[in-house]
């Protein structure tokens, strides 16, 4: 084991060790290797930034470029000085024209993504399943792809229906009254079968992720100490 | 007149991005024009929100508030990050492994942490939820898919079981498409307030 | 009808209206008003108007901070309605009886004789006494006040009507049907047995009374003829509890003078049975809302502590001992998903000439797992000798990457670019598919995503936000370009659908399916027997779980879901 090999060892070991006794409970050890990622993440970051996108795409055509390169960064140039005397309080309305601009962005890629990238293929799938001559045709059973088909069919209606909140609920004397129709009712009883089942399908894929984390934590602290006392 | 320049701006920039969907490459070059200048504001973002995370550490330091020695303790990690970045490569060995030996340990710790969790709070669902729809259902789900994941049930294909498996593995699918569905309808709706200036997320409140 | 009269513009209001419909005026302390009285009588140019000295009173600063406090405890809407239907239904009241007639006569002449009324009200004024005396004795200091200005002063509308006794109705049969109504009311099992009554019932003088009635031991008085004169006349039952007679409408009051904080202070009660009965329920309701909240009993946090000790030292235990004690020899090659077998056959089908983007989209704590899950893969791709070409959606996605080469030795034929890092995912994807279609007129110093159009794209994910934005965008507007996962068992399940419709041409996700691709790994029967331990450890839990007896929690929160 060369020298480096055993410091980054001694390093991650310990902070393995310090990150773990939270079992015990807070503490100090925890904290501060929780502040050391802190600061190390802050610090990479930064680096990342400055170095990947604000220098070679804003700062080195503004500092060095032509004067067209400097029109061409101009308006970035100026939103981020913007964004950046905001922080300060008699300025803080600099800030609005930057941030409309990301407002703006982000809201049309979130449109276009969600119509584009999720709802047609999505509803246009569910519908798909209902192929009858595809239901002979394949080797399946045929009751097997009418199950499913049926099953996603309304599993997808009521999933829906149950976060469907609709007309708002109305005040009575014995207090809030929802308004929604009774099918609906019926349909996010449905609906929370089925939320029920993919969450828990989503649990068991999140302990596993976290199994396999802690699974690798204690191969390596295995590991190391195999290798200290071994010499290795 | 204040209040209508970023709405412009907003409405504007929304609009070309949209209609680059519908018109790739007409509005390539707009597009990808707005796309740059956006990700650069991002990186820009970035640094004010690495820099306000430092002045709240500077403060507690320069009042020697509660917590100020671990304050120092990010201060000292950032500013050594910092000047290795800089003086040497993100690419460079050393640099990789100052940052991946500190990073990986901390964070997969902490993700193998939500593993107790996890276990701990298994023992406890139906004491705090109690048998309702939704908690049997979740249950019942989660017991199908950890037994699956196991591999010890692997009939062979052809069979009967091996449909029931299959079934059973995708029964699941339909209430995470609708989960999928409802997210995407979430952020349709949120984009839409935005464009139709409905919500102003970016005007201090 | 009673109405709220604003003090600043004398517009009538309803009652329980908290603010002047005309001016907004805040209209706490006014007190209800008849509207239907007729204005300039003598007794009311005669009478200090209550509502002008609470207008003149409002600048005092005593009379302010009572506004205040008592605003912050006005009685909720449903309890004003209850008062406003209160007032309404008192006017509807029908016909009094005889019998009630001499009750009541009998009322006036006796100081306590609304008896039971007094000692349930004195038990719930008792009850918000204890919770608020300050409150209380600035109260009475001010309505002392108000009431010391205020002597002499003719009194507002009372609701009720005292109707002309019915002289069809023979004495004797009155004084039997009334008495036995009455003793029925009270203790219906025990109407027959008055002493018993009686001995229960202490200082109950008006019951004394009707007792004494029915024993023959009072005789029955004939109903006197009242004559009132034309000025009123008011008294005193308790300090807290003043009546006054109006003379016109042979009607007697009972101002309750100290209810803290709330509209009954200007209620003025009527006394009959229904009127009772709706006032123990008030008092009930203020009662109820201002007793202190059942808390919900936990286990202490130490034994949570403990516990949560135990499953981790004992996870920890089974881990280990599966890690380095337990000996596996046998391969579990199960059988593939079909999205897993895409995987496969979209790898085999690669070629020199290929050129994949490799979008990192995980971060440090999920570098175990992805590089038990995306080596073996990554081998092969490197094998084919495509063209790889990497972006980051995270800071250390390159970093990442270099551990993935270097902790399983990958070795690639061919210089693996990197694109950079792009801060927001679904930015860099929207960029990435617009330059795609683009022509090629930007300038060399901005962004570039693409040199060339990409044949495919591989993402390693342990999200599936960041993937979803990935896909999204890639699809809208490139919806031929192939996309492959690799995910994280955390991603895995909510990015199915996506492999369902076709959106994505293959996915692996999770250790399971990248075991049952059966490559040789070194590590890899150890960790998936560990894996297979923890995970029937999370099965016996949450059997365990399922079978230990429900808390009391369970069921408040089945009450708060409901």
């Amino acid at each position: 084991m060369n020298l480096q090999a055993l410091i980054w060892g001694v390093v991650g070991f310990l902070l393995t060790l310090m990150v773990l006794s939270y079992l015990i409970g807070d503490n100090f050890f925890f904290r501060l290797a929780a502040n050391l990622f802190v600061g190390i993440t802050a610090g990479y970051l930064a680096i990342l930034i400055s170095k990947q996108i604000l220098w070679p795409y804003l700062l080195k055509p503004l500092v060095g470029g032509t004067l067209y390169q400097r029109l061409w960064v101009l308006i970035p140039v100026v939103l981020s000085l913007f964004l950046i005397f905001s922080q300060f309080a008699q300025l803080r309305r600099l800030g609005r024209i930057p941030l409309a601009f990301l407002a703006g962005l982000t809201a049309a890629l979130l449109i276009g993504g969600a119509i584009f990238g999720t709802l047609v293929p999505q509803l246009s799938a569910v519908v798909a399943n209902f192929d009858v001559p595809g239901w002979y045709a394949t080797p399946d059973k045929p009751w097997i792809r009418i199950t499913e088909s049926v099953l996603m069919l309304v599993g997808v209606i009521g999933t829906l229906s149950y976060f469907h909140f609709g007309r708002g609920s109305k005040r009575k004397p014995g207090g809030l009254v929802n308004t929604r129709p009774q099918i609906f009712e019926i349909l996010s009883k449905v609906g929370e079968v089925f939320i029920g089942l993919a969450l828990g399908a989503v649990f068991a894929g999140i302990f596993s992720s976290a199994l396999l984390a802690m699974i690798d934590r204690i191969a390596f602290l295995g590991d190391w100490i195999t290798r200290w006392v071994g010499g290795g | 007149m204040k209040r209508v320049i970023p709405v412009l701006v907003l409405i504007v920039t929304g609009l070309a991005i949209l209609a680059g969907y519908f018109f790739p490459v007409e509005l390539s070059q707009l597009n990808g024009l707005l796309i740059n200048w956006g990700i650069l504001l991002i990186g820009v973002a970035g640094l004010i929100g690495i820099g306000c995370l430092l002045r709240t550490h500077i403060v507690r330091v320069i009042h020697w508030q509660k917590g100020a020695l671990l304050s120092v303790v990010v201060l000292v990690a950032f500013l050594i990050t910092l000047g290795m970045g800089f003086l040497l490569s993100p690419q460079d060995s050393f640099f990789r492994n100052w940052v991946l030996n500190i990073q990986i340990p901390v964070e997969t710790s902490l993700l193998a942490l939500l593993a107790v969790t996890l276990l701990y709070g298994s023992l406890r669902i139906i004491r705090i939820r109690g048998w309702t729809l939704m908690s049997v259902s979740f249950l019942i789900s989660a017991l199908i898919s950890l037994i699956l994941n196991l591999q010890y049930l692997q009939p062979a294909s052809g069979t009967a079981g091996y449909e029931w498996v299959e079934v059973i593995r995708r029964i699941p699918l339909a209430g995470l498409r609708g989960i999928l569905i409802g997210v995407a309808l979430g952020g349709l709706i949120v984009g839409l307030r935005i464009l139709l200036v409905m919500d102003r997320p970016y005007e201090d409140k | 009808m009673f109405k709220l009269i604003c003090p600043e513009c004398n517009a009538e209001n309803p009652l329980g209206a908290e603010k002047c419909k005309d001016c907004g005026t805040i209209l706490e302390g006014a007190i209800p008003e008849d509207s239907n009285q007729e204005k300039g009588s003598d007794l009311e140019k005669e009478d200090v108007n209550l509502s002008d000295l609470l207008h003149l009173l409002k600048h005092d600063e005593d009379l302010n901070q009572f506004n205040e406090k008592s605003e912050k405890d006005s009685v909720s809407d449903s309890e004003q309605a209850d008062i406003e239907s209160l007032s309404e239904q008192v006017e509807e009241e029908p016909e009094v009886p005889e019998w009630l007639n001499r009750i009541r006569q009998r009322a006036q002449a006796e100081p306590d004789s609304v008896g039971e009324v007094t000692q349930k009200i004195f038990a719930a004024r008792q009850s918000l006494e204890d919770a608020e005396n300050e409150r209380q004795q600035q109260l009475e200091s001010l309505l002392q006040k108000i009431h010391d200005e205020d002597e002499g002063t003719a009194p507002s509308e009372d609701p009720e009507r005292i109707a002309e006794p019915d002289e069809d109705v023979a004495p004797d049969t009155i004084r039997g049907d009334w008495l036995r109504r009455i003793r029925k009311k009270h203790r219906p099992a025990e109407a027959e047995s008055a002493d018993e009554i009686l001995s229960e019932r202490e200082g109950d003088s008006l019951l004394h009374w009707l007792v004494a009635l029915e024993n023959g031991e009072q005789p029955l008085e004939e109903l006197e003829e009242e004559e009132f004169s034309k000025q009123s006349t008011h008294g005193e039952i308790t300090q807290e509890i003043k009546y006054i007679v109006n003379p016109e409408d042979d009607t007697k009051k009972f101002i309750l003078n100290d209810v803290k904080g709330t509209q009954l202070e200007a209620m003025v009660l009527a006394i009959s049975q229904e009127d009772q009965a709706r006032v123990e329920q008030l008092m009930a309701a203020l009662r109820a809302e201002k007793s202190a909240r059942q808390v919900s009993t936990r286990s202490g946090p130490a034994f949570n502590r403990g516990l949560r000790l135990i499953i981790a030292l004992v996870l920890i235990a089974i881990l280990s001992l599966a890690l380095f004690v337990a000996r596996s020899d046998a391969r579990l090659y199960g059988r593939l998903r079909p999205q897993a077998q895409s995987v496969g056959e979209w790898v085999h089908n690669l070629n020199d000439n290929s050129s994949i983007l490799l979008v990192m989209d995980y971060s440090a704590a999920f570098s175990g797992e992805m590089e038990l899950i995306s080596t073996p893969i990554l081998k092969e791709i490197f094998k084919t000798g495509a063209k790889v070409t990497t972006l980051s959606s995270v800071p250390a996605g390159r970093l990442l990457f270099d551990r993935l080469i270097e902790v399983g030795s990958l070795e690639s034929r061919q210089t693996v670019a990197d694109l950079g890092y792009f801060p927001i995912g679904s930015f860099g994807a929207y960029g990435l598919a617009n330059q795609i279609t683009q022509a090629r007129n930007q300038p060399e110093f901005a962004i570039n995503l693409s040199v060339e159009p990409f044949d495919n794209i591989l993402i390693i994910g342990d999200d599936y936000e960041g993937v979803m934005a990935w896909i999204e965008q890639i699809h809208s507007l490139n919806p031929e370009m192939p996309i492959l996962l690799l995910l994280s068992d955390q991603a895995g399940p909510l990015l199915q659908p996506y492999w369902e419709s076709g959106q994505v041409q293959g996915m692996i996700s999770g250790i399971s399916d990248s075991v049952n691709l059966g490559v040789e790994s070194n590590e890899s029967p150890n960790r998936w027997l560990a894996y297979q331990v923890g995970t029937v450890l999370m099965i016996l839990m949450l059997l365990i779980g399922m079978s230990l007896p429900g808390s009391r929690n369970s069921a408040v929160t089945k009450g708060d879901e409901q």
